[in-house]
């Protein structure tokens, strides 16, 4: 046995332990600079060919994107700002209490007297006490919100300075791919070369074509969304039809966010709730034809996966990493397993195994 | 001022668009290469990967699925055999192997093993593709010395 080898491995392996338990807090950021910088990564790639280098197209890329947010901010922060300077007073209104104030509001107004006739007529279930216990509760989270916010700063601000620090991470990713890859490769022994090269490449073409996929998909839902929430007259339809489009990615559950944020906009702006009808009779149909055609034709037979295995998935996402566990619980087990594929075919052939 | 600051690496970029610095003129010894500009050299060099191999190790199998070309950089490696009856052949340095598997349903034809310590450089075929797509004119010039190789293969085998 070549114990200076083994030492040495022994060595290597712990020093990469060690390093996993440092770097652990930001793995779930790395992954999440990852999938932004395949996002980007073709149109990088693509300015390339034309003789731009990547540490250039990455940053005009960036000056593009940040162009964007700032049209998009300038166009529809004061917007928001009212309106939540509207929902506020609302809130720190001392002459009646909030909860009179919100049923007031024609929305609630009309749910309220439907709960009440319901009532009256199957007065053993009490209906309009609960339905006013519920409104309570909901009205007493809302309250504390502020408070939440305050007492919870620190890990707010930590949270964000991760998020903003995501497109940093992706920019060194994206403008110094080649030297990352060489350097890893560098590290690969000559016997799992090769094999290594054609199981990057196949993750390369997995992820890459998933995503920008996905991409897509989430466009098309949300230029759909936005167009029949207009068409049913719900007010802040490109900015329901947008969350609605991101969070489309979620499977199964995700289509049901965008049309409950509508729902509350509807009862909050004093509309009619038989729009609440409308709107989902219109969302329905966004997902059927993004469920028929859309992801058929965008997605196609990118990702083979059985139903029940997709929920399961979903749901054990969320158990180990919340709301980004679920959005990257799919793709990853997808791809793990279509690398497994890879690998056991690779590993036969260049008889390993 | 710092090599790594976004200022330096523009200046350098200008700098370079207008007078390119020939930084991998060693390829021109490779007869693949003999025809590329400095432009398409830089191209090639920026994919390229470098591998060590000790004496009497092993560098490929034959019937091993074909993933890269490799190019001696330095060192003795012995190839074997081609095909059934053949003697093995020696690369040495400037040499390279894997353009004619490239052409028979990506399967390594041949063996490799060092015969002494052994620097390569690799490409991948996958990496080839994106640099023919990227420079079709390098793509043409490496298609006319593919010709050349194994015209002189061919006539090699003939005679």
């Amino acid at each position: 046995m070549n114990w200076n080898r083994l030492i040495f491995t022994l060595i290597i392996l712990a020093a990469c332990a060690l390093a996993f338990v440092f770097y652990r807090p930001l793995l779930m950021y790395l992954l999440l600079a990852l999938v932004l910088a395949y996002f980007v990564d073709p149109v990088i790639t693509w300015m390339e060919y034309k003789r731009v280098p990547r540490w250039l197209g990455t940053l005009i890329v960036y000056l593009a994107t940040i162009g964007l947010l700032a049209w998009l901010i300038v166009t529809y922060v004061p917007m928001l700002i009212r309106e939540g300077n509207q929902f506020l007073a609302l809130l720190s209104r001392t002459d009646r209490p909030l909860l009179q104030t919100i049923l007031d509001l024609p929305g609630f107004r009309s749910l309220h007297e439907l709960v009440e006739n319901l009532d009256r007529s199957v007065p053993q279930m009490s209906l309009l006490t609960r339905f006013e216990t519920f409104l309570q509760t909901a009205v007493t989270s809302v309250s504390e919100f502020p408070q939440l916010l305050i007492s919870n700063y620190q890990p707010i601000l930590g949270t964000l300075a991760m998020v903003l620090m995501l497109p940093i991470f992706s920019f060194f990713l994206l403008s110094d791919k080649k030297p990352i890859r060489r350097g890893m490769m560098s590290l690969v022994p000559n016997k799992y070369f090769e094999i290594t090269l054609i199981l990057l490449r196949k993750f390369d073409e997995n992820v890459g074509r998933y995503l920008r996929a996905i991409l897509l998909e989430m466009l098309a839902v949300g230029i759909m969304s936005t167009f029949v929430l207009s068409l049913v007259g719900v007010p802040y339809a490109v900015v329901i039809g947008a969350i609605a489009g991101l969070t489309n990615i979620i499977p199964y559950i995700g289509p049901w966010l965008g049309g409950i944020l509508a729902a509350l906009v509807i009862l909050f702006s004093g509309m009619e709730p038989i729009t609440i009808l409308w709107m989902g009779l219109a969302m329905f149909l966004v997902q059927q034809i993004d469920n028929y055609v859309v992801y058929p034709a965008i997605i196609g037979k990118t990702m083979r996966m059985h139903p029940l295995l997709v929920i399961l998935t979903v749901l054990a996402g969320s158990y180990f990493g919340g709301v980004f566990g679920m959005l990257l619980s799919v793709p990853l087990v997808y791809m793990s397993f279509s690398l497994l594929t890879a690998l056991q075919k690779n590993l036969k052939e260049f008889r390993i195994i | 001022m710092k090599e790594n600051t976004l200022a330096s690496k523009l200046l350098l970029w200008f700098q370079r668009l207008l007078n390119p610095r020939d930084e991998h003129k060693h390829l021109l010894r490779y007869s693949l290469f003999k025809d590329l500009n400095a432009h398409q050299r830089s191209l090639v060099a920026s994919f390229l990967h470098s591998r060590e191999f000790r004496a009497g190790e092993s560098v490929f199998e034959r019937g091993y699925p074909l993933e890269v070309i490799y190019f001696v950089e330095s060192g003795e490696m012995e190839l074997t055999p081609l095909f059934d009856g053949d003697a093995s052949t020696v690369l040495k340095k400037n040499q390279f192997v894997g353009v004619l598997d490239l052409f028979s349903g990506k399967k390594r034809l041949s063996s490799a093993k060092a015969l002494t310590d052994l620097k390569l450089k690799a490409l991948s075929e996958d990496d080839l593709q994106e640099i023919l797509t990227r420079d079709p004119a390098l793509g043409v010039k490496l298609l006319q010395a593919c010709c050349c190789f194994m015209g002189g293969f061919i006539r090699d085998h003939a005679r």
